[in-house]
């Protein structure tokens, strides 16, 4: 967990004396609901970091937008505690500067995927499989160069589901709501001992 | 900037936050509240930064430095605090919980605390115990000291951070854009250079020389640098490590320079070697090109050369053979005056070279002569000898003429024997051309007659044909048809005649080419035969062929078309079997036409019904035909339209 100061446009992640610092004042501040949340939402990071590349899980690794953290972000300028818990992967594309993990999904039926083989299986395969010899290394599909390379349905073939709802939102929500008892109670002590 | 969290967010509202704050210890809210505003700044800051690039790190590193400069001046009061306070920590930290608490938050101070505790607590006990209302107010002022420094410190790092964090993202774009000023700078540098290739190359060898330069220097630098921070550190820099760390720092520019100056060596002989290398090569080019023109000069003079020696000989050639054939046209010009001159000329010559002759002969005796007699000798000689070549001279002419008179009636001879031939070959060809023609005529002639024949016994065998068509339908015809019938008989025989006609002339026609040309042959061989003989033989065979000829045309002339022309008034045409009889009119009319009527139609006398064979076109059909007549049918509709059924014209 990373505790984030924000006021206005700008924001800067707390570490050492400053995060314990804020940390025991929003903990302070709320009454104890930040933590409530934290090792609420905390689990749901782990899980999803590990169902993300999991079996059933993307395609291309890259260790990008798998990194999935609970992050608490003081806004001074809105006067909230937010306790997110997603992706921190902050890259952007198309042309509305969409969140690449927004829409990271795992295979889907016909999803294929390329496939390092021998020069012998390579021309044994179809023609149409066919894609060539790999001109560099590629971690992120386990490609060395040099590899003759066919194409073939992916063994993680799957629902080709979006990823983020199914191990953050869904079971994060889920989660907070099962608290939220335990969170109100938190929030009205609070409230109470400012109010008494 | 957006959320840093692409997932879940839950947000609670602290806006008491502050406030809260000051509930978590005793004057804990002072610090919470310098951390606070020290972090809002620092992050103001920050942003203002971020949006304004330059201009906020620029302002930054001002605020860094003056950060820096407060945080090194509260770390100079906070070390000369923390040496007055660590003696009296341990103390503190028994005495009262609150100076211990917030001396606790200060880090290092354990270690100090720990130190001056193992050093020896228990003889200081005393002295501590006496100065202890002084030392418990130190230490709460301590505390406020450390306190401010930690925000300040805290301010420093945010700072800090920011500075560092845009400086890393503007650090490849500013290095960028500075290499690309000092190349501009140096591009400018080179156009205005008068020759940029050269300056060029020059300053890229100067940089590399720079660049070995940097190389050699960077150990002397880093310590110059050290050194000079160690110089900075000294309070006092006329001290002994002070004064031997400029003489060292002294010594380090020295060798500096010495290296630059190697390097400017270094760079001088670098151009200097790079001109002389272009020079050398420009040379061997300029070299490699005269060498490769003197080769092409001497391959042309070679062949120069050899051009004029083949001229040489080729003129040396012509020349002899021009010599050779000027002697040889004189020679044949010579022969051909001589061959061109006639006998007569050349005997005239030499008559004259011999009479010269005996001229010369008689004046050069006359000239050595002495006496009269002598001369008159001479003289006479002399006369003897002219008449005497004379006479050789002129019984050569006139054998000469009787010769050329001879020649000249053989080539008369030869010329009426040739004209003879001629003649002979021309009647030949006349002839051959009137017998090619005749044969010609001849074969279109008998063509003629042999087609007209042919046309004319075709045209008799329709008509016999119509004829025999007549006779079997003598019963049965209709007057119209029979009319017809022996209309169209009519006009096939007489086409026939015609033919017959044509044909008999055109036989007639080629008899009388042949007895022609029998008897234009027969007078020719009897020429050919020549003589008396001839002149006799000719006409007769002559004579025998016309009268051959003559009875072959009246024989011809003779002859009648072997169909019958036509009938007489008692005539019939009739064509019988061998098995049929033919009776002459007396015993026709013995028996009468009725008896013979009734005999062909089958009956006998005395009610015999004799029985006659059914044969095709026979009178067994004719009941059935003329029944078949009676009634309206194919056969009588055509028959009424004037249509003959049953036959058809031949082709």
């Amino acid at each position: 967990m990373s505790v984030v100061w924000r006021e206005g446009g700008a924001s800067v992640v707390l570490s050492g004396d400053l995060e314990a610092w804020a940390t025991q004042a929003i903990r302070d501040a709320t009454g104890g609901a930040v933590d409530i949340l934290t090792e609420t939402l905390q689990p749901i990071a782990t899980t999803a970091s590990a169902g993300w590349y999991g079996a059933q899980g993307v395609q291309k690794v890259t260790g990008q937008s798998g990194r999935i953290e609970v992050v608490s972000t003081i806004d001074v300028a809105k006067g909230v505690v937010r306790v997110s818990v997603g992706s921190t992967d902050t890259r952007v594309a198309g042309k509305k500067n969409a969140p690449v993990p927004a829409f990271v999904h795992r295979p889907y039926a016909a999803t294929t995927e390329l496939k390092a083989v021998t020069r012998e299986q390579f021309f044994a395969a179809p023609k149409s499989t066919r894609v060539g010899v790999a001109k560099k290394d590629n971690d992120s599909i386990r490609v060395k160069k040099g590899d003759w390379m066919i194409r073939v349905v992916s063994s993680r073939a799957s629902d080709g589901k979006t990823l983020l709802p199914i191990y953050v939102n869904r079971p994060g929500k889920e989660a907070v709501q099962g608290k939220l008892t335990e969170l109100g109670a938190a929030m009205a002590a609070q409230m109470g001992r400012k109010n008494g | 900037m957006a959320n840093q969290v692409i997932g879940l967010d839950v947000e609670i509202k602290v806006a008491n936050a502050l406030a809260e704050l000051r509930k978590l210890s005793p004057g804990a809210d002072k610090e919470a509240k310098a951390i606070a505003g020290s972090l809002s700044k620092a992050l103001k800051d920050a942003e203002k930064q971020a949006q304004a690039t330059g201009k906020a790190l620029q302002k930054t590193a001002e605020a860094t430095k003056q950060v820096s400069t407060q945080t090194a001046d509260l770390g100079a009061n906070g070390n000369k605090a923390l040496k007055a306070l660590g003696p009296l920590g341990g103390v503190l930290s028994r005495l009262s919980p609150e100076a211990g608490a917030a001396a606790s938050s200060i880090a290092g101070l354990t270690s100090a605390f720990e130190g001056f505790e193992a050093a020896g607590l228990s003889t200081l006990e005393p002295v501590i115990l006496a100065s202890l209302p002084l030392f418990g107010a130190l230490a709460v002022a301590v505390g406020e000291v450390v306190g401010v420094m930690a925000d300040y410190t805290a301010a420093n790092k945010a700072a800090e951070h920011a500075q560092q964090s845009l400086k890393l993202a503007m650090e490849p774009l500013s290095d960028a854009i500075k290499s690309a000023k000092e190349e501009q700078e140096l591009l400018n540098d080179a156009l205005e250079s008068g020759n940029a290739k050269t300056y060029l190359n020059i300053a890229d060898l100067s940089a590399k020389a720079d660049a070995k330069e940097a190389e050699a220097t960077a150990a002397l630098r880093k310590e110059k640098e050290d050194l000079m921070a160690v110089v900075a550190g000294l309070a006092d820099d006329n001290n002994m490590e002070g004064q031997l760390a400029k003489n060292r720092i002294a010594e380090i520019d020295n060798n500096i320079a010495k290296v630059h100056k190697q390097a400017n060596e270094y760079a001088r002989l670098t151009v200097a070697n790079a001109t002389t290398r272009k020079f050398i090569e420009g040379t061997k080019d300029e070299t490699v090109k005269a060498s490769k023109a003197t080769a092409v000069h001497a391959d042309t003079l070679k062949a120069t050369n050899d051009q004029l020696d083949a001229e040489a000989k080729l003129n040396e050639r012509n020349t002899s053979t021009y010599r050779s054939a000027i002697s040889t046209l004189i020679d044949i010009e010579a022969e051909a005056a001589k061959a061109t001159a006639t006998k007569t000329e050349q005997m005239a010559i030499e008559h004259r070279a011999s009479l010269q002759k005996i001229d010369d002969a008689e004046r050069e005796a006359l000239a050595v002569a002495d006496t009269e007699a002598a001369k008159e000798t001479i003289t006479a000689q002399a006369v003897a000898a002219r008449s005497a070549t004379d006479r050789a001279y002129y019984a050569e002419l006139d054998k000469l003429r009787v010769d050329d008179a001879a020649k000249a009636e053989a080539a008369t001879q030869a010329e009426i024997d040739k004209a003879d031939a001629a003649r002979v070959a021309e009647l030949e060809t006349r002839k051959a051309i009137a017998q090619q023609s005749a044969d010609l005529a001849i074969q279109g002639i008998e063509a003629v007659a042999q087609a007209n024949a042919d046309a004319s016994q075709r045209e008799a065998d329709l008509a016999d044909g119509l004829q025999a068509q007549l006779i079997a339908g003598d019963t049965y015809y209709t007057d119209a048809q029979k009319a017809e019938l022996q209309k169209r008989m009519n006009e096939h025989r007489k086409q026939a005649r015609a033919a017959f006609a044509v044909a008999k002339a055109a036989r007639i026609a080629e008899a009388t080419i042949t007895t022609a040309m029998a008897v234009v042959n027969a007078l020719n061989d009897g020429l050919a035969t020549g003589g008396p003989a001839g002149l006799v033989v000719g006409p007769v065979a002559a004579a025998a062929a016309g009268v051959a000829g003559g009875i072959q045309i009246a024989a011809i002339a003779a002859e009648q078309p072997s169909f019958h022309q036509g009938y007489a008034p008692d005539e019939r045409s009739a064509r019988v079997l061998t098995s049929e009889a033919v009776l002459s009119p007396a015993a026709t009319a013995a028996l009468g036409s009725g008896n013979i009527a009734a005999a062909n139609a089958g009956i006998m006398g005395g009610g015999r019904q004799a029985s006659t064979p059914v044969v095709f076109r026979h009178q067994t059909f004719r009941p059935f035909i003329k029944d078949f007549l009676t009634q309206p049918s194919a056969l009588s509709t055509a028959l009424n339209a004037g249509k003959i059924v049953g036959h058809r014209a031949r082709s």
